[in-house]
């Protein structure tokens, strides 16, 4: 039997750690602890705030012995309540915020960074990609000059739109971002983590050390020679399908996949390790516009297939809705859209390229046969190559879900009861014809349901983003019964209700409909074996 | 000296049409130049044949430096109604005062205009020793051309170590116009002017949009040429008995010698309102004021405070205000007491057209808005809500 | 018809001094078309498309600048915009020009590659030298008129004649002058127009010409430093101006309170 021990630190006195204690105390003075950004409200009775492994392990060993049940927060950007606390403890891990070390893998070649959980992804980029670390300057002088040496420049490729997001809730929820298509969502980039278990002690793992037995079980032995043996779920999620919701799992799996994307519910993650890598030195951001959706899922599935020539860093999508809302906006406030003017009756796909002077023209060529294969043309494009120009792109992008929020919010003051209602489904890649269908399922839903939509996203990984803004109570409701059929069909075809947003505390519903009874007690009972006592994160992706 | 290519000449008659002292003249088909020519360079400007040259050396000696002496100012006028002085030229008249004492030469200054010898003893009250009067009916109006040619003869006849220009429209247009003439320096904006131990003027102003300040010099052309903006140096009291001389400068003109005209005037500007740079209060909106509709609110409280409404560039890119009404880099400098600023969040542009305000109160959104490191008062918050409870408790407070 | 466009390549943004060096902070400073430029560059397109589409008549745009290698960026960026084909004046021989040795190096560039121009347009000023200078000094070399501050123009071909609307400082006027001429353009649209991918390909078949100070001219005195009436003495930071009390408005009521207390102690409002 292959066991996989944990350690024991000592811990520090509980007193020491620093705390706010009282319901309306948090309530009061500390109110964004209770929510996140879907605006959820909880309560608790304790907010910690750690400043180091052991503490935390005080705090798990201290709450374990009262009952308490422990919340993990940090950044607090997730939109599923993942680390809204209902009762209990608040486990902020906003003070483990160092960069720990810059690391060199002979083997691999390849650089890595070791940081705290509470370090957000812009610090990390900022830092890697300007290569100033003051916080190792003196300590690994020798490596730092090796890493300036190196004339590449690096950088963390997983990119959320949230860049305060930090990167330990970024490794339990397994984020990902546009550039996803092309590098992966967070799993990909985990070298290593540590964590502490529900029972105070602590596990090391790094990738490739611990592997499932043929059997589909692992077996943990902790300091007091405790052993528990479990095993990982049978269920199997389809390889080329984007997806955020359960348990990872695999056959023959790798213990440090478990905990990635587990959502807080096994343990606290108190210290990572992330690989980064090149950063392309030129690339050209477009925004192609086309006569109608198919046209751009067609133009989406051309690019997949010739990806080999081109290595697209994204494919993403905005709906003909999309850009007349964004239209609107350019009318009563051009300076804020910051474009040119938004052709009207299109749909846009906006991917980016790298490029060398020399191979510019070849990925033209490519890329005008397939757009004029579908109804387009390189002639209908906007493109940038300097940062600043890239710059406008991206806040174009990002300008859609905001507008949209701003547009919920407003409809919100008059009716409290509102609230925007956002998909999070992706179906498999493979076949190619899923993108269509799905779209088309899509639109002749929303056509007969006669509510205000917009559809965008990550197209290139089949993962778009319905928002339904609805006006009044009626129509939320609507909304809500729309959203099951979607994600009815999306399971359907073999694939995901969550393909980047995770479960949390309000994907429930529609995670049941992914994973059904045996499923989901496939998952409580790995989450029995690692913490018995319910004592992290509960409500989390299941109900106990 | 000026050249004349016999060969390329063709007796065309451009320059002597142009030349504002009837110094050059077309005999047996070429031209000619008479003794009175002062080399302002108003005839190789006009020539089609390139057959006139005047060559400015790039150095001149110290012995060609020490002829030229006295500092003068441009008196820029206004066209609009009654002739009057424009304020920067009073604004100049102290500072060049100040420099001449400090040189111990004379301070002069050139007006131009087709009836406006009326204000010469304006300009002796507030500093000059003597004024250059040139009038002719094409000068009644600014014209590149006209002024251009007419300013620098006076120039070159009588050789001015200085001479200052209001940094305005007129003064952007005309100066480096001149400047070019004569292939001399110009340092324009001027924010600081001095003399320095080798009777060097030395010319402050700021650089990368107000992020840098730069003093500069010209040490070996003549005349050294500079604009000021108005608003930035201080008006001096005038003293009505000063005395001081004027020479009449006989001008000729022709009109095939200016090459543009003024098809039409547009006046945004109502009569009522004070212009921006002239005003005590300047109640300014920027982009958080949301929506067109929101600048009456700007209005009724400039009202209440006996203030002038005025604007960032973005409210005037977005077409609600017309240019006239834009404080910063790209629109005009003003240093009233008080300057409010609402919903302006402080690009270093703006702040450039209002920092040397006395008091300044800011009303924005934004915490870390670069308005509030140099407001005497701010208030984080949202100016659409502030502004009216303040226009409201100013009435209350007037009715009792 | 050949219509010239001079442009400056400039640092985007905010550039500072170094306190302690008191040299400028040129690292990390992305360097942009000037924006005024821009302007210049778009009224020129939009002749270019009028006189084409309605006249029938050819217009080639070619743009000018005088600066550094990476100057060619911006170049490029004008032909990705729709100029036709561009020169660079590049050469050690022109640095540390102030604006009378700029505009003469532009001058004799046009009168010796494009002499037979109709229009030059220039921005108003460039955003880190704000002199707004250049574009009158150059139409004194050429000898040609100049209109400055214009923020549109209407081209009157039958009467060899441009009509340009300028801001003044109480509005505007309607000035019009004989061709050839040179225009400094002081409005635009401020969102920035973005090329399609094949203008961006396009662009990098036109040609740009590089032309050294020596092929300009036999005296080269009288460009850069050498050639410059004005010298810089010395470049320091800003005096700042400090800012005073700054509250929350979370009551308004009482943010106004205290506004008005200021307006009367600063004698703004009389005292109740």
């Amino acid at each position: 039997m292959d066991f996989i021990w944990t350690e024991s630190l000592p811990g520090v006195p509980f007193e020491q750690v620093r705390k706010i204690e009282g319901k309306e105390n948090i309530e009061t003075m500390f109110a964004p602890y209770i929510m996140d950004e879907s605006k959820l409200k909880g309560h608790a009775e304790w907010l910690f705030f750690p400043k180091e492994e052991e503490e935390v392990v005080s705090v798990v060993r201290e709450m374990k012995k009262r009952g308490a049940p422990i919340t993990i927060s940090a950044a607090r950007t997730g939109i599923v309540g993942g680390c809204v606390p209902f009762g209990g403890a608040i486990l902020s891990l906003e003070k483990l915020n160092a960069i720990l070390g810059l690391g060199f893998d002979e083997k691999t070649k390849q650089w890595y960074i070791k940081s705290q959980p509470g370090v957000s992804l812009k610090e990390l980029n900022e830092k890697v990609i300007q290569k100033k670390f003051p916080e190792l300057e003196e300590k690994q002088k020798e490596l730092m000059d090796q890493f300036r040496q190196d004339e590449k420049t690096y950088y963390y490729p997983v990119d959320p739109t949230e860049k305060t997001a930090h990167i330990g809730g970024t490794v339990s929820t397994d984020a990902s971002g546009a550039r996803s298509y092309k590098y992966g969502s967070t799993r990909k980039w985990v070298r290593k983590i540590r964590v502490v278990l529900a029972d105070g002690e602590i596990l090391e793992i790094p990738r490739g050390k611990y592997y499932a037995s043929s059997e589909g079980t692992f077996t943990f032995q902790n300091t007091k020679g405790e052993t528990k043996t479990f095993s990982i779920p049978s269920y199997r999620i389809g390889t080329n399908v984007k997806n955020a919701a359960g348990l990872f799992t695999e056959p023959s799996m790798d213990l440090i996949d478990l905990f990635i994307g587990s959502e807080g519910i096994l343990g606290v993650i108190t210290e990572v390790e992330v690989w980064i890598t090149e950063k392309p030195e030129s690339v050209i951001t477009v925004i192609a516009f086309f006569p109608t959706e198919m046209d751009a899922a067609s133009f989406v599935n051309d690019i997949r297939r010739k990806d080999s020539d081109l290595k697209t860093e994204f494919l993403e999508y905005l709906c003909p809705e999309s850009l007349k809302l964004l239209r609107k906006k350019q009318n009563s406030d051009p300076n804020l859209v910051n474009m040119p003017p938004i052709p009207e009756k299109s749909a846009a796909i906006i991917f980016e390229i790298s490029y060398t002077e020399d191979n510019l023209s070849k990925i033209f060529e490519i890329l005008e046969a397939i757009a004029i294969k579908n109804n387009s043309s390189m002639e209908q494009t906007w493109a940038c190559y300097k940062d600043r120009e890239i710059e406008r792109i991206t806040a174009f992008r990002h300008l859609l879900p905001e507008t949209v929020n701003a547009i919920i919010a407003k409809r919100k003051r008059e009716n409290p009861a509102i609230h925007k209602l956002g998909t999070d489904m992706a179906v498999p890649k493979i076949p190619e014809v899923n993108l269509a269908e799905i779209l088309s399922f899509y639109r002749e839903k929303l056509r007969e349901s006669n509510l205000e939509h917009v559809i965008f996203g990550h197209i290139g990984d089949n993962h778009v983003h319905i928002n339904i803004l609805p006006k009044d109570e009626k129509e939320l409701e609507k909304a809500k019964e729309l959203y099951k059929v979607f994600a009815k069909k999306a399971v359907s075809l073999g694939g995901t209700v969550s393909a980047e947003h995770g479960i949390g505390k309000i994907k429930k519903e529609y995670f049941n409909i992914m994973f059904d009874e045996d499923k989901r007690r496939q998952i409580i009972e790995v989450k029995q074996a690692l913490d018995p006592t319910d004592l992290f994160s509960i409500g989390n992706m299941v109900d106990i | 000296m000026l050249q004349i290519d016999l060969e390329a000449c063709n007796g065309c008659k451009l320059c002597e049409k142009t030349c504002p002292f009837a110094a050059i003249i077309v005999e047996n088909k070429k031209a000619k130049v008479l003794e009175n020519c002062t080399l302002c360079g108003a005839c190789v400007n006009i020539c089609s044949q390139y057959a006139l040259n005047i060559e400015r050396p790039a150095i001149l000696s110290d012995e060609e430096l020490a002829k030229y002496s006295g500092v003068c100012i441009f008196a820029e006028c206004e066209t609009q109604n009654e002739p009057q002085v424009k304020p920067v030229v009073l604004q100049l008249l102290e500072k060049g005062r100040m420099l001449a004492d400090k040189l111990k030469e004379n301070l002069s200054v050139i007006l131009l205009g087709a009836k406006n010898s009326q204000l010469t003893q304006t300009l002796i009250s507030h500093g000059a020793d003597k004024v250059y009067l040139c009038q002719h009916s094409l000068l009644e109006k600014y014209s590149t051309d006209g002024f251009t040619n007419v300013i620098t003869g006076v120039i070159m006849q009588e050789k001015f170590s200085i001479v200052l220009f209001g940094a305005t429209p007129t003064g952007r247009d005309l100066t480096p116009r001149i400047a070019a003439r004569l292939k001399v320096g110009l340092t324009a904006d001027c924010t600081g002017l001095d003399i320095n131990e080798d009777r060097q003027l030395v010319q402050t102003r700021p650089a990368f949009g107000g992020n840098i300040m730069a003093s500069i010099l010209s040490p070996f052309t003549r005349p050294q040429l500079a604009t000021v903006r108005p608003n930035v140096f201080p008006q001096g009291i005038p003293n009505p008995e000063r005395k001081g001389t004027i020479k009449e400068i006989p001008v000729k003109l022709n009109p095939k010698g200016i090459r543009t005209k003024i098809i039409e005037t547009i006046i945004t500007q109502k009569e009522e309102t004070i212009p921006i740079e002239e005003a005590d209060i300047l109640i300014s909106a920027g982009r958080g004021i949301q929506t067109k509709e929101n600048l009456e609110l700007i209005k009724e409280l400039a009202e209440e405070l006996n203030g002038t409404m005025s604007c960032s560039r973005s409210i005037v890119d977005l077409g609600w205000l017309p240019h006239s009404f834009q404080v910063g880099q790209s629109g005009k400098t003003v240093s009233p007491k008080l300057y409010i600023a609402l919903g302006i969040s402080g690009a270093i542009q703006h702040l450039v057209g209002m920092s040397s305000s006395d008091a300044i109160i800011a009303i924005n959104k934004d915490p870390d808005a670069p308005i509030f490191k140099i407001a005497d008062f701010g208030i984080v918050g949202d100016a659409l809500e502030i502004i009216p409870i303040l226009i409201k408790r100013l009435r209350e407070s007037k009715k009792n | 018809m050949k219509i010239i466009v001079c442009i400056k390549q400039v640092p985007a943004g905010e550039v500072k001094i170094n306190p302690e060096t008191g040299t400028l902070i040129r690292e990390g400073v992305e360097s942009i078309l000037n924006p005024f430029c821009e302007y210049a560059l778009d009224e020129a397109i939009r002749i270019k498309k009028e006189q084409e589409e309605e006249r029938g008549e050819k217009v080639e745009i070619i743009v000018l600048t005088m600066g550094p290698p990476q100057a060619r960026s911006a170049l490029l960026r004008c032909l990705e915009l729709g100029s036709d084909r561009a020169i660079l004046l590049c050469d050690r021989k022109f640095a540390g020009a102030d604006t009378l040795a700029t505009s003469l190096a532009l001058s004799e560039a046009i009168q010796k590659f494009e002499v037979d121009f109709t229009l030059v347009f220039t921005g108003k000023q460039a955003i880190d030298g704000d002199t707004a200078q250049v574009g009158p000094e150059l139409a004194e070399h050429l000898g040609i008129s100049q209109i400055t501050y214009a923020i549109s123009t209407t081209l009157i071909p039958e009467r060899k004649r441009i009509q340009v609307k300028r801001e003044t400082e109480n509005g505007y006027e309607i000035v019009e002058c004989k061709l050839p001429a040179l225009i400094s353009v002081s409005g635009g649209s401020n969102i920035r127009k973005i090329p399609s991918f094949k203008e961006i390909i396009n662009a990098r078949k036109k040609r740009i010409r590089t032309v050294t100070a020596d092929e300009l001219s036999k005296d080269t005195e009288k460009f850069g430093l050498s050639g410059s009436p004005t010298q810089v003495a010395k470049v320091f930071p800003p005096k700042g101006r400090t800012g005073g009390q700054k509250i929350e408005s979370d009551d308004p009521e009482k943010a106004v309170d205290r506004l008005i207390e200021f307006l009367q102690e600063n004698g703004f409002v009389e005292k109740e």
